[in-house]
């Protein structure tokens, strides 16, 4: 399976670029990204990401990145 | 990019397979090359009674190969160990320049096959 | 044979015919040459600088660092060559990957055989290039390093953000040939940190003989092509209004149902190889499972030759390529599947098919049902496939 070569990293979506299309949850392999009530995509099964960066690499407005996740909180929503 | 010819034989190749109990195996190329052959004969009265070809390859090879069966079916062994290479694509109506290298495992097939046959029957 | 199933877009896609719209007044009644000084050519002129503009706003550049060029093998050989001779006083090493296009590989190789050294750095078994490989590369005599967005073979997405930030941090130019990546996936060269693109409009149903280096403002390199003064004296040649206009406007309609594409083209892909490896046994696939074009399927057959799978393919109406020796007009096979570490005997039985706007759910099952039966026979040939015995062992 994909395994990243810069391992460890998780998706950070920047909420002010992302218009909400929803492309980086139609090629997430794992189905890891959900959406909130407002429409905001966020990392909801962080332990099932692969790093693959599909979402990434996919994403029209460059708010997907990839980056370590911080002490102790890997699924937070980045503001 | 093919000749008529060349593509009716690789449509329809003739004498695909394997004779059991041959008299005789050929098997030449090498499946990192991307082609390979076996031809394996079967002889009575030093005429090619049967013979049966399986090939791996490009439809040049496939072709060749064929037509290399056609050509040597019935004939005598000294015959059919004259068939060059160059009388198999000149047979198919000739074969693109990049493709020649692929004619010559059919009629090396052939002679490998008649060389086994031979050597296992030497008086 | 009436069908016809084209499944080959990463070698080229139809012209969209609103793109041949737009081509045909400048290739008939406004025919004018843009460096002439009458309104004829000036029309053409000004066309052309709205291409520019339109490009560069897509790939979010200045029009003045877009160059057009005759398509994505000139953008690739003066990216490369350019760079090596304006810079030689710096240096006169390159970096590279092993499964580039020939038109950067047979550049490096050019340089190599003139005194230049070339570090071609590896890929993973999905064709991968870890960015720490570039980084440890890197000497302070590097002038380039030259990567490719998307592989043509495999359709793997390399990481080029993170190598541009590595190229940018050493203060070493940064190439990036983007011919499958363009109009498929986002381009940015700002985001993406490069100092040179290079694209080709044919494969984003834009014309043929046309495409574009994009070349970062203030980047020294030699041209390639020595005569006229156009595109500000760094490429001449007369301009191809028509090809400009139409890849200018192919771009632009790639970019507007990018993710429509991509999505619809990934889901037909999936089901493609879902079927064909429900129907065939010993059938691999090539390549990242994940981290690859949505459109891009890659397989292996184990028994099997590819050129012999194309042509029976072809009697079906079906378009495909292969990696097989005999269809690249060489006796090595694919040096993309070797890179990615499938034996020869492997690669040679190895078969493309990329899927494209044109491609329908009936055109897949087309592919899904007429394939097994040209697969069965083809190793009813073969003298290494035999039943029960080790080839299909293999994996």
């Amino acid at each position: 399976m994909t395994k990243d070569l810069a391992t460890n990293k998780l998706p950070v979506f920047d909420l002010v670029r992302c218009k909400q299309c929803r492309i980086c949850a139609h090629f997430c392999p794992k189905d890891c990204i959900a959406f909130n009530d407002e429409g905001d995509p966020y990392l909801a099964r962080p332990e099932a990401c692969t790093s693959c960066r599909m979402c990434e690499y996919m994403c029209p407005d460059w708010a997907v990145s990839l980056e370590a996740p911080s002490e102790g909180q890997p699924d937070i929503e980045a503001a | 990019m093919y000749s008529e010819l060349v593509m009716e034989h690789f449509r329809n190749p003739r004498n695909i397979g394997v004779i059991e109990n041959a008299d005789g195996v050929g098997e030449v190329g090498n499946p990192q090359c991307g082609d390979m052959m076996r031809i394996t004969i079967k002889v009575k009265d030093d005429i090619l009674e049967d013979i049966k070809f399986q090939t791996l390859g490009c439809g040049a090879a496939v072709a060749t190969s064929s037509m290399v069966t056609e050509m040597a079916k019935g004939k005598k062994l000294d015959e059919a160990m004259d068939i060059t290479n160059q009388a198999v694509a000149e047979a198919l109506g000739g074969l693109p320049p990049a493709k020649m290298h692929c004619s010559n495992l059919a009629a090396d097939g052939l002679q490998a096959a008649i060389k086994d046959y031979r050597a296992r029957h030497k008086a | 044979m009436d069908r016809v199933v084209y499944m080959d877009h990463a070698s080229t896609t139809p012209t969209d015919p609103e793109v041949v719209a737009v081509m045909l007044p400048w290739m008939s009644e406004q025919f004018g040459n843009p460096s002439t000084m009458y309104s004829l050519g000036l029309r053409g002129a000004k066309v052309v600088q709205n291409a520019r503009e339109s490009i560069a706003h897509t790939i979010n550049a200045d029009p003045e660092e877009i160059y057009f060029t005759s398509g994505g093998t000139e953008a690739d050989n003066w990216a490369i060559l350019g760079v090596a001779d304006a810079h030689s006083k710096k240096g006169r090493h390159l970096i590279t990957s092993t499964i580039e296009h020939h038109a950067v590989l047979e550049s490096m190789e050019y340089l190599e055989k003139r005194g230049c050294e070339i570090t071609r750095v590896p890929v993973d078994g999905g064709g991968l290039i870890d960015p720490e490989e570039v980084r440890r590369a890197l000497r302070p005599d590097t002038v380039l390093v030259s990567i490719m967005y998307a592989n043509n073979e495999i359709g793997t997405i390399e990481p080029i953000a993170d190598i541009g930030r590595i190229t940018r941090e050493a203060g070493v130019l940064f190439h990036v040939d983007a011919v499958q990546a363009a109009g498929k996936l986002p381009l940015d060269v700002e985001e993406l940190g490069v100092d040179m693109l290079s694209m080709s409009a044919h494969k984003f149903y834009g014309p043929k003989g046309v495409g574009l280096m994009y070349l970062r403002k203030r980047t020294r390199v030699t041209p390639l092509l020595h005569g006229g003064g156009q595109e500000r004296g760094r490429r001449a040649g007369t301009t191809n209004v028509p090809g400009i206009v139409g890849m200018a406007k192919a771009l632009e309609l790639a970019d507007n149902r990018m993710a429509e594409d991509a999505v619809r083209e990934a889901a037909l892909r999936d089901r493609l190889w879902e079927g064909l490896s429900a129907g065939i046994e010993a059938i691999h696939l090539n390549g990242d499972p994940v981290r690859r074009l949505p459109g891009n399927l890659n397989v292996r057959l184990d028994g099997i030759e590819g050129e012999s799978m194309v042509l029976m393919l072809d009697m079906e109406g079906i378009c495909v390529s292969s990696g097989s020796a005999c269809t690249t007009g060489s006796l090595e096979p694919s040096h993309v599947l070797l890179a990615i570490g499938i034996p020869a005997e492997h690669a040679h039985g190895s078969l493309r098919a990329t899927l494209g706007r044109s491609t329908t759910t009936e055109d897949v099952d087309h592919f899904i049902k007429v394939f097994p039966p040209i697969v069965d026979r083809l190793r009813q040939m073969s003298p290494i496939w035999c039943e029960n015995c080790v080839c299909k062992q293999r994996n």
